[in-house]
């Protein structure tokens, strides 16, 4: 109490100073707690990635000729997937999808871009696509070709101006689907998941894909439980060192099945060895969000020091009166954490606002996010490390202050 | 209560060496009231500060209550302050952001008192300067006679067997001065506190037990 109080009456002394740096500690803490929660929605998914823990996925490959002129890089292609990998014993399941492309249709009168996903009937078992009406088509149906397509809630308000869409037919590059599901909208940041129409792999028109190494697919696995995944990734190792290729040219496959964060990783350093720098991914997320902490933390440990030069008569008498070095340390810290805090407060509700801003524009279609505890925990974290960022320093400094000579400053 | 054997102070640069204080030898009983005087610079307050504990004799040997006090570690020292010490000063020192109840509390605060029992021992306090009435009052709502009150009542909270008051009546005027004198020789008096006060007041001086005087770093009398 004494030292809310304290901390308050200290804080009104400098008015416009306290709230520059409450902004800059709010806008910081706001920024990295937008970024912590699509970061958080984005490795722990709710939608139909949900059981992405047990998910790996087999996407991008690098295929090079036996003299190494020739490298050819791309995501896996369905020859690839089908022939080699499906036969695979570690995996509890496995899937092929391919990658979204853009595809036009025109029934609503106007020109309406879809994402489509071409994909084999064993999908719904790995992604939990929340099915609204209907259901999904079956493997039986992609071997016969069937001219069957899911569609998002999104897809069908668009393209039919209802949600009662079961039966009707829809047009995609000149061939007629007819709809027999109706699945919710799925969150851009799902990257894997995400689509707005799905139909199966064998109704394309275009069936060249067939004999390719590497195209546009992605292979999905799910394993049984947690301690499979290594096994999984063991295996896949195998697969592509085994490859036969069809174009006898090319001698050298290498790739690596991946969960979220080795995606991310792959993505960010390039690479297609078995294993990812997934560590390094997370050293340097760690490093920036550091680096982000820093300027505003400079401040912080600005404004604190010039205010022990104007409280060290404070310090003095209270070095006087019996306060040890630990216990000044103690009051400067707890001060900056309550300013922290306050600035933690304002800049979650700044974060909420932002995220639901996000929400409603369509920077990412679909995205629902969620303050969950989780990233209310890693936002306390973050704003007690920024407290005790900005304020070792200072309180070490204010501890060393000489009662004798604090107590000669009349700056009170 | 006190006992100084060759104390010495010595303030040291690159280039010069200067001595504040030399070959002090000094014992104050316990219940006595003495008084330092000495032109300005001649080392009085460098005395004060080592009778505190808040500064360290660069030679020689300080007891106090019979126990060596002079080279202890500096939370041992806190604690030596917080338990046997009381400091008035000359320019108060009260935090401003504090009222007089939160003023008054802070030796007690480093001994981990409960609060029912910080309130008691802060009004008892009060109670004796006579400014009861100015619990919740802040610093800059008060005269300087009342901050000085505060300022004792704040060295009298925890029962300190010694006060040391650096010029406790140099800004005030006579009248205020008077006031607090009286306040001290009652302590003095009625709960047998051992003080040493530094003054350049003769008059005020000539009320307390004993005169010590300084000269360039030496005790003359």
């Amino acid at each position: 109490m004494h030292s809310f109080k304290l901390l308050l009456k200290v804080l009104a002394r400098r008015k416009f100073f306290t709230l520059v740096n409450l902004f800059g500690i709010s806008f910081t803490l706001m920024v990295l707690l937008v970024g912590t929660t699509l970061f958080e929605n984005f490795l722990f998914p709710r939608g139909p990635e949900k059981r992405s823990d047990l998910m790996l996925v087999a996407q991008r490959l690098e295929m090079t000729n036996d003299d190494n002129t020739t490298t050819w890089t791309s995501d896996a292609g369905y020859y690839f997937l089908d022939r080699f990998v499906r036969p695979m014993k570690t995996p509890h399941k496995f899937a092929i999808m391919g990658n979204a492309t853009t595809v036009m249709n025109y029934q609503s009168g106007a020109k309406v871009e879809l994402a489509m996903r071409p994909a084999d009937g064993n999908i719904w078992d790995i992604l939990d696509y929340q099915f609204l009406a209907g259901g999904p088509f079956s493997e039986a149906q992609n071997q016969a070709a069937a001219q069957v397509a899911i569609v998002s809630r999104g897809t069908a308000e668009t393209v039919f101006g209802t949600d009662q869409v079961l039966g009707k037919s829809l047009e995609i590059n000149g061939l007629v689907y007819e709809v027999i599901g109706v699945v919710q909208n799925v969150s851009r940041l799902e990257s894997r998941a995400y689509g707005e129409v799905w139909v199966p792999i064998n109704s394309l028109k275009d069936q060249s894909f067939k004999d390719k190494i590497v195209d546009d697919f992605l292979g999905f696995f799910l394993a049984e439980k947690a301690s499979d995944l290594p096994l999984i990734k063991d295996e896949y190792d195998e697969v592509i060192k085994n490859v036969v290729f069809p174009d006898p040219s090319f001698t050298v496959l290498r790739g690596g099945a991946d969960n979220k964060i080795e995606m991310m990783a792959r993505s960010v350093f390039g690479g297609y060895e078995k294993e990812t720098q997934a560590g390094q991914l997370l050293g340097v997320i760690l490093g920036l969000v550091l680096l982000f902490m820093t300027l505003p933390a400079i401040n912080l440990m600005n404004l604190n020091t010039s205010r022990i030069m104007e409280r060290s008569s404070e310090i003095g008498v209270r070095k006087a009166f019996g306060a040890t070095t630990w216990d000044l340390m103690k009051q400067l810290l707890r001060e900056n954490l309550l300013l922290t805090t306050l600035g933690g407060l304002v800049g979650l509700l700044l974060a909420v606002l932002v995220l639901s801003l996000i929400a409603s524009s369509q920077i990412f279609p679909y995205f629902e996010w969620h303050l969950n505890f989780r990233v209310f925990l890693a936002g306390f974290f973050l704003v007690c490390v920024f407290g005790l960022y900005s304020g070792l320093y200072p309180a070490f400094n204010m501890s060393r202050l000489e009662v004798v000579s604090s107590l000669k400053r009349r700056a009170l | 209560m006190i006992e100084l054997n060759d104390i010495e102070k010595a303030y040291r640069t690159e280039r010069i060496e200067t001595i504040a204080l030399q070959s002090i030898q000094l014992k104050i009983h316990k219940g006595q009231f003495v008084s330092i005087m000495g032109p300005s610079g001649c080392g009085k307050s460098t005395l004060l500060n080592i009778l505190g504990l808040l500064d360290k004799p660069s030679k020689g040997n300080y007891l106090l209550d019979g126990q060596a006090v002079n080279q202890l570690p500096s939370k041992k020292s806190a604690q030596t302050r917080n338990q046997k010490i009381g400091f008035i000063f000359q320019s108060f020192h009260l935090i401003p952001d504090l009222n007089v109840m939160d003023n008054v509390e802070i030796p007690l605060l480093y001994r981990g008192v409960g609060r029912q029992e910080r309130m008691r021992l802060v009004a008892e306090a009060l109670d004796r300067v006579q400014l009861s009435a100015r619990v919740h009052h802040y610093p800059n709502q008060l005269s300087g006679g009342q901050q000085q009150r505060v300022a004792i009542a704040r060295a009298i909270v925890g029962k300190p067997e010694l006060l040391l008051a650096d010029e406790p009546t140099g800004n005030l005027d006579s009248h205020m001065g008077n006031e607090v004198m009286d306040i001290l020789k009652e302590l003095n008096r009625d709960h047998q506190t051992t003080i040493v006060m530094v003054t350049h007041d003769e008059h005020q001086a000539k009320k307390t037990d004993a005169i010590l005087r300084l000269f360039d770093g030496r005790l003359v009398a």
